[in-house]
C-alpha cells in the first residue's frame, strides 16, 4: 500500500527540469541588478564618492561589513550557471556565455573580498561542502581555469559555433556580442592585473582585434522596465532611502571644474536654491556623522540629491555590465602607459564622448579643448578621472579602478571609522566562519587577515 | 471495636489507616474493609484516611462506634482513570511513564484565550513560551527541551484520541519587508477550554511510540467533556470578562528630545529643518522652556487658514518655500508610548448544555471570544460549537462522537518583526517630546487617502496609519471533529474503528495605503490557506487473564494519515487608484503563487499489556510506518517500547508514613520522517523579466539518501506518598538520544547552496523532573494546598557527521541594515549545548573590552559564544487556598537562565530613546574597559580614559554587528495566575433554581520580575515563517490581564 507514495511525493510546485533559456535570462538580469542597484547605487557610489550619506548608509564612514547577501546570490547564480550548462537542452554555446557570466562573477568575488572558492566552489552537488580558497593570481592567471584563458576560450568557441541560444535578455542571442563582450571583459582584467604584468602582448592583440564593444548600441546593459518586478527599485523606496544618497564634494567640485553638463541629468539642483528661483548644485563631504553635518550648521536643503533619472522614473537606468565608453578608456590608459602603441587622446574623446551619448547629454563643442580636459598633462589623472564618473552606478568597478591606481584620489571623510585609510575590501560574511572554518581562517591568514585594509594581489 | 471501612458504593476499602487522634492506637482494614481497634477512652476521635479516599475525622461519644463508616474516594485517586495514548484508558498506577494531567478546573479557573498558555508552570518539564502579538498570538510548547536540532521540537496535538493540527502556516512575509510578519496564533488555541474535560501531557517518547513520528517530541492529549452520565438535562455557564494593561514597556529616557547636537526645529520632515531628516534622539534639552518649531505645532495653509506644521503640502507655496510654523513649548512626554496603547478587552463566554439517557449523553456547547488588544483598532473574535455525542445502539455497539466547528477572524493583526510596520520599531525612533496622540488625524490637510501626516517622512509611517489603514485580516472557518465505532465481539475482544478530520481555511488580507513608507504607492495582498487532515485508524482489542492475578490485554491497530495543504497568494504590489483595495486595482502585473503539499503516513502497531495483581505492569508496544516523504527504499520505519510499573506499597511491607510507593521504568525507541518533496531538486519560479520567463535553483539542496531519524529514550521515575497521601511525590530523570537528525543544515553559500538536508548529529538531552504536592492544612473550613514542579535539562551534541567539526543548525536576524554582519548563529560543537549562539563583539584583552584611541571600541569580527538560550531550570509553584466558601490560587513561574539578544535594546540605544543613554550626555562617555597606550607589537594596556560624544559612543557601540552589546539573562519570576472564587451557599443557589453558582476575580501575568527593564523576556520572536529562538525583535509589550469571571450549572 505504499505503491503511490513517490506520485504523493512528487513536488506539483516547481519542476525537476527546464530549458536552459530560463536559467539564462535569470542570471543575467538578476546580475544586472544587484550589480546596479544593491552594490552600485547603494554601496559602490559611497566608496567612489558619486554618493554622501546624512546619517545611516555607515559604508560612507568606511563601516564596511561583509556585503554577505551579494556573496551568497553571486554563489546561488553561480549554481543556476551550472544548471544551465548541464541540462538536457544545454549545447556549447550555452556553456561559452555560462563561462562568461561565471568569470564575471568570479571577479566581482576576488575584486571586493580577495582569495575566494574558485575551483572547488559549486561543488556542493559533488559533495563538496566546503571548498578551499584560491588566491586571486590563481583566479585570474591560471593556465587552464584562469579567468582570462576562460574567457578568450568562450569567445572563441562562440565565434565558430553553429548553435544558438534563447532567454539573452542582454545581447539577444546575438553571440556576437557576446564575443565582444568577453573580449572586453579581458581588456578590463588585464589592466586590472597590469601592475603584475610583464608582457602585454594580449592588450594589443585586443586593441588591434576589432573584437572589443565599439559602439554603445554593444554595451552589456540589461534595461529596467516600466513594471513590476524590473523596475529601477529606488523608484519604490522609501523617501530616508533615496535622501540618503547626496551629490558629493568631489563630484561637485570635479563638474564644476569641468564646467561638465552631465550634472543636470546625474543630480538634482539643491531644493533651496530652485526655491530661491536660483538653480544650482551643492555636494556634501564624505564621511561625515550626522552630528558634524550638525555642528556645521550645514542646510541640506542646500545639497544636491541624485537626479530624476535614479528617482523619478522606473525606467530611466540600465543595469549594467560593462559600456563601450570604459572599453575606450581603458585602451587610452593603455596607450598612455605605453602598453599599446596606439596614440591615447583618440580613445579618451570617443570615451567621453560615449558617455555623453549614453547619457544622453549634448556634447559641447569646446569640451575637448579646455584646460581641465584636454590631453597635455596629468594625462593619466585626466583619462582615470573620466573613466572613474562614466563608471556611476556600475557596481564597484570605480572602485577596483581607484584601488588600482589611486586616480581620483578619494580622501576618508573626517568621521570615517578606519584610522583615515580608505579600504579596500569587505570582510568575508560570517557565514563561512561557521561553516566553512577551515578553509576561511587558511584564506584569512593569507591575504593579511580579514580585514578592509588588506590588500589585494594585483593591487601592490 | 469493629467495624467496616466502605466507599459510597458499598465496596469495601482495603488497606485504610485507622487513628486515634488522642493516642498513637491505629488499625488498618483488611481486604474485605474490615477492621478492629482497641482503646481505653471512650469518647475520643478517630480519623480514617487512605489513599484514594478522602480522609474523615469521625468524633466516638460514649463509646457508640458505627458499624459502618463510608467514605467518599478522593478526585486524585490512584485507580483514576488517565486516558493515555489511542484513548486507551489506564490505572494511573499502572503507567509506566510519566503522565500529568490537568483537570477542567485548572484550565478554567483563568481562562487563557490560547489553552496551551493554560499549561505554563503546571507541568513538570513543559515549557510555554509566547508570541508577542497579544491575545491571538502563537505560543510555542517544548516538553522536556529540544531533542532536534533543526525541527520545531512542537508536541503533536490530539483531541479524543485523533490529532489535530497545531501548526501555524504563515504567510510568505519577511523581517524589515514592505510586508513584514503576521502571526495567526497555533492551531491548538482554537479548541474551548470549556469544552475540555481534562488534558494528558504525555513526555516520554515511550509514552508517545504509538503515535508515531509527529509524537517523538510529546503529545498533548485533550479529552472533551461529554454529556451527563446520569438521566436529565444540565447548562452550565462560564463566563469571564478581562481587561489587559501593560506588563512592560521599554524604560525610556525623558531627557532629551529627538535631534541630533542638541538641535531640532520641524519644517518639513524631510531634512529642510534643523535635523527634522533624522530620528535620532540626541536634540534639545526638554523641560528647559524652549519653544521649537514641531510636526504639531500651530501653522497655515499657504491662504492662511489654519494647519498643522505635518501638513507640509498645504503649506508649501508654489515656489518651494514653506509657511511659518509657530513654535510650542520642547517638553518631554514620559507617557507618550504608553499613553499610544489602549486597554486590551477580553470577553469570553461559553454555554454548554449536557444530557444524558440510558444508552448515552449528549453535549452541546457554544464558545465565542471577542478580544480588542491592547494596540488600536487590532481585534480578534472566535466562535466555536461543538458537539459530543455518546450513544450504545446495542449492547456491544456504541458510538461516540466530537465535532466542532471554529471561526477565528479579525479585521487587524499587528505586523511583528524588525521594520517600521511595527510600531515599536517606529517608537524607537520618535524622539521623546513626540506628542504622539497628536498624530491620530493620520492625514495631511486637504491630502485624505493620499499622503500621510507625520513628523518624520523619510524613515518612518505614522502609527495610527500603520494600524488603521494598513491592516492584516483573516477569517478561518475549521472544522475538526472525530467519530469513533465500538463493537464488543465477545466479551473480551472489541473492535474500535476511528475516523478524524482537521481542516480549515484561512482569508487573509493585506492593505497598505498609498504613501506608506515601504509602500508609497499603496499594496493589495490575498493570502489563503487550504489544509486538511484525515486520520482513520482501526483498534482491536482483547483482554484476558491467565488465572486471578494475571491480566492481560493485546491491542492491535493501523492508522492512515493525510495531509494536504495549499497555500496561494495574489498581490497588487502597486495600485492604480488610492483607497480601493482589490485585485484588479493593480498598476503593475500582479504577483503570486499557489503551492499544494502533500503527506501520508501508513501505519500498523500493537500493544500488549500484563499486569500482576494490583502491583507489576508490564507494557510493550510495537509501531511501524510507511511515509511518503522519504526515498522509496528507506520508507519503513519502526517504534519500540517497554516499560514497567511497580506497585512496591502494594506487595511489601513498608514504613507507615509511606502510604503510597511506585518505581517505574519505560525504554523507547522512535523514528521519524521529513516533510514532503524533499528527495529530488526543483527549480523555482522566479518572476518574469518583461516577457521572458525565469526560473531559478532552490537554495536547500535535497538529499535522495535520507534515512528517518530515531530517538532513543530512557525513563525511570519514583512516585511517593506520604502521610496518608497528603504529601505526593512524583520524580523522573529521562535521557534522550536523538541519531540520524534530518535537519536542514546551512552549508557554506560558494558551494552552491545555502542549507543541505542531510541526517546526523547525535543529541543527548538529560533531565530531571520533580512534581511534590502537598495539602498542608486540612481543617474543617480552611485548606491550604501547595504544588511545586521543577524540571532541568541539558542538550549535548554528542556526535557530529563524519568530517564536520561544527554545525549551524539556524541563524537569527538581530540588525538590520545592508552589509553589516547582522545574524546570531546557532551553532553544533561536538561537546557544546544544544541553543548556543553565536555573534560578535569587541575585542577583548584579558576580559576587558579593548578601546581605540579615539575612545570607540575596537570590533571583532571573530563568532564567538554569545550564551545559550536553553533555561537552567524551570519552576512553577502553585498555592491553593480555601476558607468556607472562598477559594484562592496562586501560580508563580519561575525561569532561570538563558541568554537573550536584544534588537530592542541595540536599537533603542543608537537611536537615544532608551534611559541608559542618558549616561555622558553632557561630558562624553568613557567605556569601561582598556585602551593600548604601548605600540601594536609591544602592547601596554591601561584603562581607557578617552571620553566620546554619547552618540558617537552609542551609535557606535550598538551598532550592527556587535551582538555581545545586547545581552539579557533571560530569566524570570512571573506570578502566572491568581483566582478568588467565591461559591455561593447551596441553599442561595437552589433558592434561585441554580445547581451552583461561582463568582471570581482572575488575573494572569500580574507581576514580571526579571533583570532586564525593557521587555518581557518570555516572548518569542517571529522571522520570515520559523520562530526564533534566544532573540528579542522589537517585542510588543506583554500584558497583564485581569477581570471577572462568573460560573453557573443549573
Amino acid at each position: 500500500c505504499t505503491n503511490d507514495f513517490e506520485e504523493i511525493n512528487e513536488n506539483p510546485n516547481s519542476p525537476e527540469n527546464v530549458d536552459p533559456q530560463f536559467l539564462l535570462a535569470n542570471v543575467i538580469s538578476v546580475e544586472a541588478n544587484m550589480n546596479t542597484y544593491d552594490q552600485g547605487f547603494r554601496l559602490a557610489n559611497y566608496l567612489d564618492q558619486f554618493a554622501a550619506s546624512v546619517e545611516f548608509e555607515r559604508i560612507d564612514r568606511y563601516e564596511m561589513g561583509s556585503n554577505s547577501g551579494y556573496w551568497n546570490n553571486i554563489f546561488r547564480l553561480q549554481t543556476d550557471i551550472r544548471s544551465m550548462k548541464e541540462l538536457p537542452g544545454s549545447n556549447e554555446a550555452y556553456v561559452a556565455v555560462g563561462d562568461i557570466l561565471r568569470s564575471y562573477l568570479f571577479s566581482q568575488l576576488t575584486d571586493i573580498w580577495g582569495d575566494v572558492p574558485y575551483t572547488e566552489a559549486i561543488q556542493a552537488l559533488d559533495g563538496n561542502f566546503t571548498p578551499k580558497y584560491d588566491t586571486q593570481e590563481s583566479i585570474y592567471t591560471h593556465p587552464e581555469t584562469g579567468i582570462l584563458k576562460v574567457l578568450e576560450r568562450s569567445a572563441t568557441t562562440l565565434e565558430n559555433t553553429n548553435a544558438t541560444i534563447k532567454g539573452d535578455v542582454m545581447f539577444q542571442n546575438d553571440l556576437d556580442k557576446w564575443v565582444r563582450f568577453a573580449n572586453s571583459l579581458r581588456l578590463r582584467y588585464l589592466m586590472r592585473i597590469s601592475k603584475r604584468l610583464s608582457n602585454y602582448s594580449e592588450i594589443q592583440e585586443l586593441a588591434d582585434s576589432c573584437k572589443l564593444i565599439e559602439s554603445n548600441a554593444q554595451n552589456a546593459v540589461v534595461p529596467y522596465l516600466s513594471t513590476a518586478p524590473n523596475q529601477w527599485p529606488m523608484f519604490l523606496a522609501g523617501l530616508g532611502l533615496y535622501q540618503e544618497h547626496r551629490m558629493t564634494k568631489t563630484v561637485d567640485s570635479l563638474l564644476r571644474l569641468w564646467n561638465d553638463p552631465r550634472v543636470e541629468v546625474l543630480y538634482k539642483p539643491t531644493q533651496k536654491s530652485v526655491n530661491e528661483g536660483n538653480p544650482h548644485y551643492k555636494g556634501l563631504l564624505n564621511g561625515q556623522s550626522r552630528e558634524t553635518i550638525s555642528s556645521k550648521g550645514i542646510n541640506l536643503n542646500d545639497i544636491s540629491l541624485f537626479g530624476a533619472m535614479f528617482r523619478d522614473v522606473p525606467d530611466a537606468v540600465n543595469g549594467q555590465y560593462m559600456q563601450y565608453a570604459e572599453v575606450q578608456f581603458a585602451l587610452a590608459e593603455a596607450a598612455e602607459r605605453g602598453y599599446i602603441s596606439q596614440d591615447p587622446g583618440p580613445y579618451y574623446k570617443e570615451g567621453i564622448k560615449a558617455n555623453f551619448d549614453y547619457l544622453d547629454v549634448e556634447f559641447p563643442e569646446d569640451y575637448l579643448s579646455r584646460e581641465a580636459i584636454a590631453l597635455g598633462e596629468d594625462n593619466l589623472t585626466k583619462i582615470l578621472t573620466q573613466k572613474w564618473l562614466s563608471l556611476i552606478n556600475n557596481g564597484h568597478e570605480a572602485w577596483f579602478n581607484v584601488r588600482r591606481t589611486g586616480i581620483p584620489n578619494l580622501k576618508p571623510g573626517p568621521d570615517n571609522l578606519n584610522d583615515g585609510r580608505y579600504p579596500v575590501r569587505y570582510l568575508y560574511p560570517e557565514s563561512e566562519q561557521a561553516t566553512n572554518r577551515k578553509n576561511y581562517e587558511e584564506a584569512a591568514a593569507r591575504i593579511g587577515g580579514d580585514n578592509i585594509n588588506s590588500e589585494g594581489w594585483w593591487e601592490m | 471495636y469493629e467495624a467496616f471501612v466502605l466507599d459510597i458504593n458499598g465496596e469495601p476499602v482495603a488497606f485504610a489507616l485507622i487513628q486515634e487522634l488522642e493516642t498513637e492506637n491505629h488499625a488498618t482494614t483488611d481486604k474485605n474493609g474490615k477492621f478492629s481497634f482497641n482503646t481505653n477512652s471512650k469518647n475520643f476521635t478517630i480519623r480514617i484516611s487512605s489513599i484514594g479516599i478522602q480522609p474523615v475525622e469521625i468524633k466516638i461519644i460514649n463509646g457508640n462506634f458505627p458499624e459502618q463508616i463510608i467514605v467518599q474516594r478522593s478526585y486524585e485517586a490512584l485507580d483514576e482513570v488517565i486516558v493515555t495514548a489511542l484513548g486507551i484508558e489506564k490505572e494511573r498506577q499502572s503507567l509506566v511513564s510519566s503522565v500529568t494531567e490537568i483537570d477542567s478546573e485548572k484550565l478554567t479557573d483563568v481562562t487563557a484565550p490560547n489553552v496551551v498558555n493554560s499549561l505554563a508552570g503546571q507541568v513538570a518539564g513543559v515549557q510555554i513560551t509566547n508570541g508577542s502579538s497579544g491575545v491571538g498570538s502563537s505560543s510555542r510548547i517544548v516538553i522536556r527541551g529540544e531533542n532536534s536540532l533543526g525541527g520545531s521540537n512542537q508536541p503533536l496535538f490530539v483531541v479524543d484520541g485523533v490529532p489535530i493540527n497545531n501548526e501555524q502556516i504563515t504567510s510568505d512575509l519577511v523581517n524589515n519587508g514592505a510586508l513584514q510578519e503576521v502571526d495567526y496564533g497555533n492551531g491548538a488555541s482554537e479548541i474551548s477550554p470549556d469544552d475540555i474535560a481534562s488534558i494528558s501531557v504525555l513526555k516520554g517518547a515511550g509514552s508517545a511510540a504509538l503515535y508515531g513520528a509527529r509524537a517523538a517530541n510529546g503529545v498533548i492529549l485533550i479529552n472533551t467533556k461529554r454529556g451527563k452520565n446520569n438521566r436529565g438535562f444540565g447548562v452550565s455557564t462560564n463566563s469571564s470578562f478581562t481587561i489587559e494593561t501593560l506588563l512592560t514597556l521599554p524604560d525610556y529616557q525623558n531627557v532629551y528630545g529627538g535631534g541630533s547636537n542638541g538641535e531640532y526645529a520641524f519644517e518639513n520632515g524631510i531634512g529642510a529643518g534643523i535635523n527634522d531628516g533624522g530620528i535620532s534622539s540626541y536634540g534639545p534639552r526638554l523641560d528647559q522652556g524652549l519653544l521649537i518649531p514641531q510636526f504639531d505645532s500651530p501653522s497655515v495653509d499657504i491662504n492662511g487658514n489654519p494647519v498643522r506644521g505635518g501638513d507640509v503640502i498645504a503649506r508649501t507655496f508654489p515656489n518651494g518655500s514653506f509657511t511659518e510654523i509657530t513654535p510650542t513649548p520642547w517638553v518631554s512626554r514620559p507617557d507618550n508610548v504608553r499613553d499610544f496603547f489602549e486597554t486590551g478587552v477580553t470577553y469570553q463566554d461559553n454555554i454548554a448544555i449536557s444530557s444524558g439517557w440510558e444508552e448515552g449523553s449528549a453535549r452541546l456547547s457554544y464558545s465565542s471570544l471577542r478580544n480588542e488588544g491592547i494596540l488600536p483598532n487590532t481585534d480578534l473574535k472566535r466562535d466555536g460549537i461543538s458537539i459530543r455525542l455518546e450513544q450504545e445502539l446495542s449492547q456491544d455497539f456504541r458510538i461516540n462522537t466530537f465535532l466542532n466547528y471554529i471561526n477565528t477572524r479579525s479585521g487587524n493583526r499587528p505586523n511583528l518583526g524588525y521594520g517600521y510596520e511595527n510600531v515599536m520599531y517606529g517608537f524607537n525612533w520618535t524622539g521623546r517630546q513626540t506628542n504622539i496622540s497628536s498624530l491620530r488625524d493620520y492625514w495631511q490637510a486637504g491630502q485624505e487617502g493620499v499622503q500621510h501626516f507625520d513628523f518624520n517622512y523619510l524613515w518612518l509611517t505614522n502609527p495610527y496609519l500603520s494600524l488603521y489603514e494598513n491592516t492584516n485580516s483573516f477569517d478561518k472557518n475549521r472544522v475538526l471533529g472525530n467519530l469513533s465505532a465500538t463493537y464488543d465481539i465477545t466479551d473480551k475482544l472489541s473492535l474500535k474503528i476511528r475516523a478524524g478530520i482537521d481542516t480549515y481555511n484561512d482569508d487573509r488580507e493585506f492593505r497598505r495605503a498609498v504613501s506608506t513608507n515601504r509602500n508609497p504607492q499603496g499594496t493589495y495582498r490575498e493570502d489563503n490557506v487550504n489544509f486538511e487532515e484525515l486520520n482513520t485508524d482501526f483498534l482491536l482489542s482483547y483482554a484476558d487473564s491467565f488465572d486471578e492475578n494475571w491480566n492481560y490485554t493485546i491491542t492491535a491497530g493501523g492508522n492512515r494519515f493525510d495531509q494536504h495543504i495549499k497555500y496561494q497568494f495574489a498581490e497588487a504590489s502597486q495600485l492604480a487608484l488610492p483607497g480601493i483595495y482589490t485585485l484588479a486595482n493593480s498598476a503593475t502585473p500582479l504577483k503570486g503563487d499557489s503551492q499544494n503539499f502533500e503527506k501520508r503516513i501508513n501505519s500498523l502497531y500493537g500493544t500488549g499489556n500484563l499486569s500482576y495483581k494490583d502491583q507489576v505492569y508490564l507494557d510493550l508496544t510495537f509501531r511501524n510506518d510507511w511515509s511518503s516523504t522519504l526515498p522509496a527504499d528507506n520508507n519503513s520505519f519502526a517504534y519500540y517500547s517497554a516499560g514497567f510499573s511497580y506497585v512496591i506499597s502494594n506487595m511489601l511491607e513498608i514504613p507507615e508514613a509511606i502510604s503510597f510507593l511506585k518505581i517505574r521504568g519505560s525504554v523507547a525507541s522512535v523514528g521519524n520522517d521529513t516533510d514532503p518533496y524533499q528527495n529530488a531538486q526543483n527549480f523555482l519560479f522566479n518572476q518574469n523579466y518583461g516577457s521572458n520567463f525565469r526560473v531559478t535553483n532552490e537554495t536547500v539542496l535535497k538529499n535522495i539518501n535520507l534515512k528517518p531519524e530515531r530517538l532513543n529514550a530512557y525513563e525511570a521515575g519514583l512516585e511517593a506518598w506520604f502521610f496518608d497521601g497528603r504529601l505526593q511525590t512524583d520524580f523522573s530523570a529521562y535521557q534522550n538520544v536523538s541519531i540520524d537528525q534530518i535537519i536542514s543544515r546551512p552549508i557554506s553559500p560558494t558551494s552552491g547552496f545555502l542549507n543541505y538536508n542531510v541526517n546526523g548529529g547525535e543529541v543527548r538531552t538529560r533531565g530531571f523532573e520533580a512534581a511534590i504536592s502537598g495539602e498542608i492544612i486540612q481543617a474543617q473550613d480552611f485548606s491550604w494546598k501547595s504544588s511545586l514542579n521543577y524540571s532541568t535539562y541539558e542538550s549535548e551534541v554528542t556526535e557530529l557527521p563524519e568530517g564536520v567539526t561544527q554545525f549551524v543548525t539556524g541563524t537569527a536576524d538581530v540588525f538590520g541594515g545592508s552589509g553589516g554582519s547582522n545574524s546570531v548563529f546557532y551553532i553544533a560543537r561536538e561537546g557544546g549545548k544544544v541553543g548556543d549562539m553565536y555573534g560578535t563583539g569587541f575585542v577583548e584583552i584579558d576580559g576587558e573590552t579593548l578601546f581605540n584611541s579615539n575612545g570607540l571600541p575596537v570590533q571583532d569580527g571573530t563568532l564567538k559564544l554569545l550564551g545559550n538560550y536553553n533555561p537552567d531550570f524551570i519552576m512553577g509553584f502553585n498555592n491553593s487556598f480555601s476558607f468556607k466558601n472562598f477559594n484562592l490560587n496562586i501560580l508563580f513561574d519561575w525561569r532561570k537562565g538563558g541568554t537573550i539578544v536584544s534588537r530592542t535594546k541595540a536599537l533603542g540605544s543608537t537611536s537615544g530613546v532608551l534611559e541608559e543613554t542618558l549616561e555622558g550626555r553632557e561630558n562624553g562617555v568613557v567605556g569601561d574597559g582598556v585602551t593600548n597606550v604601548g605600540t601594536p607589537e609591544n602592547p601596554q594596556y591601561e584603562p581607557n580614559t578617552t571620553p566620546v560624544p554619547a552618540s558617537r559612543f552609542y551609535n557606535n557601540f550598538y551598532d550592527r554587528g556587535n551582538e555581545a552589546s545586547a545581552l539579557y539573562s533571560a530569566s524570570y519570576v512571573k506570578l502566572r495566575q491568581l483566582s478568588l472564587y467565591y461559591s455561593f451557599s447551596d441553599k442561595f443557589v437552589k433558592s434561585i433554581g441554580f445547581q451552583s453558582l461561582k463568582l471570581g476575580f482572575v488575573g494572569s501575568n500580574l507581576l514580571l520580575f526579571t533583570e532586564n527593564p525593557h521587555f518581557d523576556p518570555e516572548l518569542n520572536a517571529l522571522q520570515g515563517r520559523n520562530i526564533v529562538y534566544g532573540v528579542e525583535d522589537m517585542s510588543y509589550p506583554s500584558t497583564r490581564s485581569f477581570g471577572m469571571s462568573l460560573k453557573t450549572q443549573f
